[in-house]
C-alpha cells in the first residue's frame, strides 16, 4: 500500500527510517506466528493507535481502508466456510455450527478467518504508517547506504518523480482518441488489444522521446561528474531510535518463544 | 578573454543529407545577451548544443572548426565540466526536472559534483531567490505551474554556478504570466552581469531584452547587428519568415512614407509611443478626440462581427455550468454560453482559468457537475463519443498524443472506421481532406517522417475527416514558428470561411485580434467578457484583472488617447490610417 507521505512531527516521524524499517519487520513477523486472532486483534489495536497518533485526516485513513473492505469480507466469509474442525488443536476451534457433507461451518474457522482479515489490516495500516511518516527521501537513502548503486537509485528516483507525468500524457492520449470515436469495450483478447493500439503507440513514442530528452538534461546538470554525490539528509540514529530497535527485538524475542511453546493456535 | 568564441564551425548530424551548421563566426564578452532568432530547422538548437559540447559528444556527426567556452575546447572537456560554465535551459518544462520537491530538483546540479552540504544549500536558497521561487524548497516539483517548472530549470541551472546561461525557446510553452516571469529573470540576470542567449520566437520581448541578434537561416548566420539595427531591418524579417514587432511594422511603413528616417523606426513599446507623441505634437483638441473614423471594413477588421449581424443559428448552447475536480473548488463557475454558426472563437485566459477542462465538457470528456450543454438543441449527453465525432471535433495542442498509425491513410482512416464507412467513401473523404489542409504527401508517407507543422497538419485533418460542423482546437500555434502559425492559422481560417464553426483556445492576442470575430476570456471559472476583439482590447482594466496582455499596437494606443487616437484601433494598419488622419487635421 503505497501512500504519500504525510509530515509531522510524532515520535514516529523523528524516528529513524532503519529503526521505523526494524519495527516494521518485526511487526510483520510478529503477525504471521499467531494464528489465534486474540494475538493479531491486540496488533490491531497497536497499530490503529499508531494511525490515530500519527494524525491522519480521516479522509486519508478511509481512502486506505476502503478499497480493502470487500476483500476482507470475501476472505472472512470464504475461510468460515471452508475449514473443518479437525484443523484446529484447541477446543474452542472444534465447535461445529453446520455441516452438510463437506461443508461444515466450525468456530475455528470464524476464528482463522479473523485472524487472515487482521493480518491483511495489520499490513495494510502498519505499511501505510511506515510510509506516511517517512520521506521518500529517507528511503532512498537507506537505498543508497546499502550499497545499491547510485544509478539504480537515481533510476527508482526518477521513475517515482515521473509517474503522474505518464499518468497526465495517458489521460491526454486517452483523450485523443476517445473524441476520434475510438472505442476500448472490445470482446476478445484479440481485438481488445488492437482497441489499445491507439494508445499505446503515442504512448511509446513519446516515452522515447522524453527519454531522449531527459538524457540530455542529466547530462546538462552534470550528471556523472564526480565519482560520489553528495547526499542532501543524512541520516543517523539516535538514543531514541536504538530504544525502538531494542524494544522491538525484545518483543519479536518473545513472541519467538511463545510460539514455540505452542501458545498462540488454533 | 572572450566568454564564448565559436570560430569556422560547421556540424552535420550522422544521418543529415545536408551540413546543419556552415562557417559560424561568434564572439561574446562577458555580460552580452545575445538574442537569437530564426525559423524551425534553422539551426538554432544545433547551434546551441555546440557551445556545452552536446554536440559533437551525446550528439554525433562531422564537426569542424572550433568552439571555446572561455578557454575550455568543447571537443576536449567533458560535457559535465562544461555545464559548469555554460547552463542550459530547454523549451519543454516536463522533461528536465529530477527532483520530487523543489530543493531536490536544484540540488541535483551541485550534487553531481560532490559539493559539501552547506555549500548545496547555499546555492538551493541563492538560486530560488533569484527566480522568485523562495519558499518553495518543500513543494512537490509536479504541482507547479508550467512557469514555475520553468523557472526552477533556470534555478537549477544557476545552481550549477553556470557564468553562460543557454535559453533555448524557454517560453515556447508557457502562458503569457510565465512568459513575462522567465523575461523578467533574464533582465534581472543581465544586470548581474550573467552572459545570456536566448533563443525565442517572441520578437516584441526579445527587442526589449537583448544588446545584439544573430538570425540564422539554413545552418548560417545571415545577419547580426546591434538589437535596434536587426529590428529595424523589417524586410530582413518577412524574408526569412520571423515576426517582426508590430511597432517596428508600424515603424517601417511610416519609413516607406517618407515620416520617418529609417533610424527612427520604433523597435520597443516605449519607442513606439515616444514616435506617435512627437508626430502628433500637440494634445488633441477634445473636439477631435473620437471624431477621426478609420474605416473598419479596411485591414483587419472585414470579419463578421458578431452581433451586428443577423442573428445566426446556435450551434452549441451551454446553460449554467459548473465542474470542480476537488469538491467545494470550482473550476467553473456557472458558465452560459452560445456559440452561433460561423463563429470564429477565441476562448482565452490564464493557465488554471478553465478553459481546457469547458472544452473537455462540451466534448463529453468530461462530465459537467450542474448545468446542461446541447449541440443544435439536443443535450450531448444523448451522444455516443462515436456520435458526438461527427459533429464536433477536438484537435489537441500535441499531434503527437493521437498519431500511431504507420501511413497517412491509416492515421486518417482511423476515425472513419470507427464511424463504419466502407472503404469507397473512405477514400474519397481522405482525398477530399488532405487537399483542405493542403498536406501534399504520399498516402504512405509514416506521420513520424513528416515535420511538427505537418504533422499538426495531419492532426486537424483526422478530425475533419469526420466532417464535424464545430471544431475546437486547442493552442494550434504553441511551440511553431511564424510561418507555421501562420500556416496552421490561415488553414483555420479557411476552414471557418467554408462554413466550419470554430472556437480556437490560445494565448495570442495578436491572433486573436487578427482572426477571431469573438473572443471568450475566462477567469478563474467565470466569463468576464464575451465580446469582439475589438471592444476587448479597449478595456485594459479587464484585461488586467484577467492577467492578459493585448498586442502591442492596443497596448500602445492606450497610451495616447490624449492625442485623439481612437482606442478601439487593431493592427498596425489601422494605426498608420489614425495617425496619417490626426495628421491632416492638425495641418502638420
Amino acid at each position: 500500500m503505497f501512500v504519500d507521505y504525510y509530515p509531522g512531527a510524532t515520535i514516529i516521524h523523528r524516528l529513524d527510517v532503519r529503526a521505523k524499517l526494524v519495527a516494521f519487520t518485526a511487526l510483520m513477523v510478529l503477525l504471521f506466528f499467531f494464528t489465534n486472532p486474540f494475538y493479531n486483534l491486540l496488533l490491531a489495536a497497536f497499530s490503529t493507535f499508531l494511525l490515530y497518533y500519527l494524525g491522519l485526516p480521516t479522509r486519508k485513513i478511509s481512502s486506505i481502508l476502503k478499497p480493502i473492505a470487500p476483500i476482507l469480507l470475501i476472505i472472512m466469509v470464504i475461510t468460515a466456510f471452508t475449514y473443518p474442525a479437525d484443523n484446529f488443536v484447541i477446543p474452542v476451534a472444534k465447535v461445529v455450527f453446520y455441516k452438510k457433507g463437506w461443508f461444515e461451518v466450525t468456530s475455528g474457522g470464524v476464528l482463522y478467518g479473523a485472524t487472515l482479515v487482521l493480518r491483511i489490516f495489520n499490513m495494510v495500516v502498519l505499511s501505510s504508517i511506515l510510509t506516511c511518516s517517512t520521506p521518500l527521501d529517507h528511503f532512498l537513502q537507506v537505498m543508497k547506504m546499502s550499497r545499491l548503486p547510485s544509478n539504480v537509485s537515481f533510476l527508482i528516483i526518477t521513475g517515482i518523480r515521473f509517474v503522474p507525468t505518464m499518468q497526465k500524457k495517458v489521460e491526454m492520449v486517452f483523450n485523443a482518441q476517445k473524441v476520434r470515436g475510438a472505442h476500448f469495450d472490445e470482446k476478445g483478447l484479440f481485438s481488445r488489444i488492437k482497441a489499445y493500439i491507439p494508445i499505446m503507440v503515442p504512448l511509446l513514442v513519446q516515452s522515447l522521446y522524453m527519454s531522449d530528452r531527459l538524457a540530455v538534461a542529466m547530462l546538462n546538470r552534470g550528471y556523472g561528474a564526480a565519482a560520489r554525490q553528495t547526499s542532501l539528509e543524512e541520516i543517523s540514529l539516535t538514543g531514541l531510535d536504538y530504544i525502538f530497535i531494542i524494544l522491538f527485538s525484545i518483543v519479536t524475542g518473545v513472541g519467538i518463544y511463545l510460539r514455540f511453546k505452542g501458545i498462540g493456535r488454533l | 578573454m572572450m566568454e564564448l568564441t565559436v570560430e569556422n564551425l560547421s556540424f552535420q548530424y550522422n544521418r543529415s543529407p545536408e551540413l546543419n551548421l556552415e562557417e559560424i563566426n561568434l564572439q561574446v564578452s562577458k555580460g552580452e545577451v545575445i538574442g537569437v532568432l530564426g525559423v524551425t530547422g534553422a539551426g538554432k538548437t544545433t547551434f546551441m548544443r555546440t557551445l556545452n559540447g552536446l554536440i559533437p559528444q551525446f550528439f554525433e556527426g562531422k564537426i569542424s572548426g572550433k568552439v571555446l567556452v572561455q578557454d575550455l575546447d568543447t571537443q576536449v572537456y567533458r560535457i559535465q565540466s562544461l555545464v559548469r560554465r555554460v547552463g542550459f535551459v530547454f523549451d519543454d518544462p516536463e522533461t528536465q526536472i529530477f527532483g520530487i520537491n523543489v530543493k531536490e530538483d536544484v540540488a541535483f546540479g551541485p550534487c553531481n559534483f560532490g559539493l559539501p552540504k552547506e555549500e548545496v544549500f547555499a546555492r538551493i536558497k541563492k538560486s530560488l531567490n533569484l527566480v522568485g521561487l523562495e519558499d518553495y524548497e518543500e513543494r512537490a516539483t509536479e504541482n507547479l505551474s508550467g512557469g514555475e517548472k520553468q523557472r526552477l530549470a533556470i534555478a537549477g541551472v544557476l545552481a550549477m554556478g553556470s557564468e553562460i546561461l543557454v535559453l533555448d525557446e524557454p517560453t515556447a510553452a508557457l502562458d503569457p504570466l510565465g512568459k513575462e516571469a522567465v523575461f523578467q529573470i533574464v533582465e534581472l540576470l543581465k544586470k548581474q552581469g550573467m552572459t545570456v542567449l536566448l533563443v525565442e520566437h517572441e520578437t516584441e520581448d526579445m527587442a526589449a531584452q537583448v544588446d545584439r541578434v544573430i538570425i540564422l537561416d539554413h545552418g548560417r548566420i545571415i545577419y547580426r547587428g546591434e538589437t535596434r539595427d536587426v529590428f529595424q531591418e523589417v524586410p530582413l524579417f518577412s524574408k526569412y519568415h520571423l515576426r517582426p514587432p508590430e511597432v517596428a511594422e508600424f515603424g517601417w511603413r511610416l519609413y516607406e512614407k517618407r515620416l520617418i528616417s529609417k533610424d527612427e523606426v520604433p523597435v520597443t513599446e516605449e519607442e513606439g509611443v515616444a514616435l506617435i507623441k512627437r508626430l502628433l505634437p500637440s494634445m488633441a483638441p477634445p473636439s477631435t478626440i473620437n471624431a477621426i473614423k478609420v474605416d473598419k471594413s479596411e485591414g483587419k477588421g472585414k470579419i463578421i462581427q458578431s452581433g451586428n449581424a443577423a442573428p445566426q443559428e446556435v450551434m452549441i448552447e451551454v446553460k449554467d455550468l459548473s465542474f470542480s475536480y476537488i469538491k467545494k473548488q470550482p473550476v467553473l463557475k456557472g458558465i452560459n454560453l452560445q456559440i452561433h454558426q460561423g463563429d470564429f472563437l477565441a476562448l482565452v485566459g490564464q493557465n488554471g482559468a478553465g478553459k481546457t477542462t469547458f472544452c473537455k465538457i462540451l466534448t463529453k470528456l468530461l462530465a459537467a457537475d450542474t448545468g446542461k450543454v446541447t449541440f443544435k438543441g439536443e443535450e450531448i449527453n444523448k451522444f455516443s463519443h462515436v456520435r458526438l465525432a461527427k459533429h464536433l471535433g477536438y484537435v489537441f495542442q500535441n499531434p503527437d498524443h493521437q498519431i500511431f498509425s504507420s501511413s497517412i491513410k491509416e492515421e486518417l482512416e482511423f476515425g472513419l472506421i470507427n464511424q463504419g464507412l466502407g472503404e469507397a467513401e473512405r477514400r474519397e473523404r481522405i482525398e477530399k481532406v488532405l487537399h483542405i489542409v493542403k498536406l501534399d504527401k504520399p498516402l504512405t508517407t509514416h506521420p513520424f517522417n513528416l515535420g511538427r507543422g505537418e504533422r499538426q497538419r495531419l492532426a486537424v485533418a483526422s478530425i475533419l475527416v469526420l466532417e464535424p460542423e464545430a471544431l475546437i482546437i486547442d493552442e494550434p500555434t504553441t511551440g511553431q514558428d511564424w510561418q507555421g502559425t501562420r500556416n496552421i492559422m490561415e488553414l483555420i481560417k479557411d476552414l471557418n470561411r467554408q462554413g466550419h464553426t470554430i472556437l480556437i483556445i490560445t494565448h495570442d492576442m495578436r491572433l486573436v485580434a487578427e482572426y477571431c470575430n469573438r473572443v471568450v476570456v475566462l477567469n478563474k471559472g467565470t466569463i468576464l467578457a464575451d465580446e469582439t476583439p475589438r471592444q476587448l482590447f479597449t478595456k485594459p482594466d479587464l484585461l488586467k484583472e484577467a492577467r492578459l496582455r493585448p498586442p502591442q499596437i492596443s497596448r500602445i494606443v492606450h497610451q495616447l488617447a490624449d492625442r485623439g487616437v481612437p482606442q478601439d484601433i487593431l493592427g498596425v494598419e489601422e494605426l498608420l490610417i489614425a495617425v496619417t488622419k490626426l495628421r491632416e487635421q492638425g495641418g502638420v
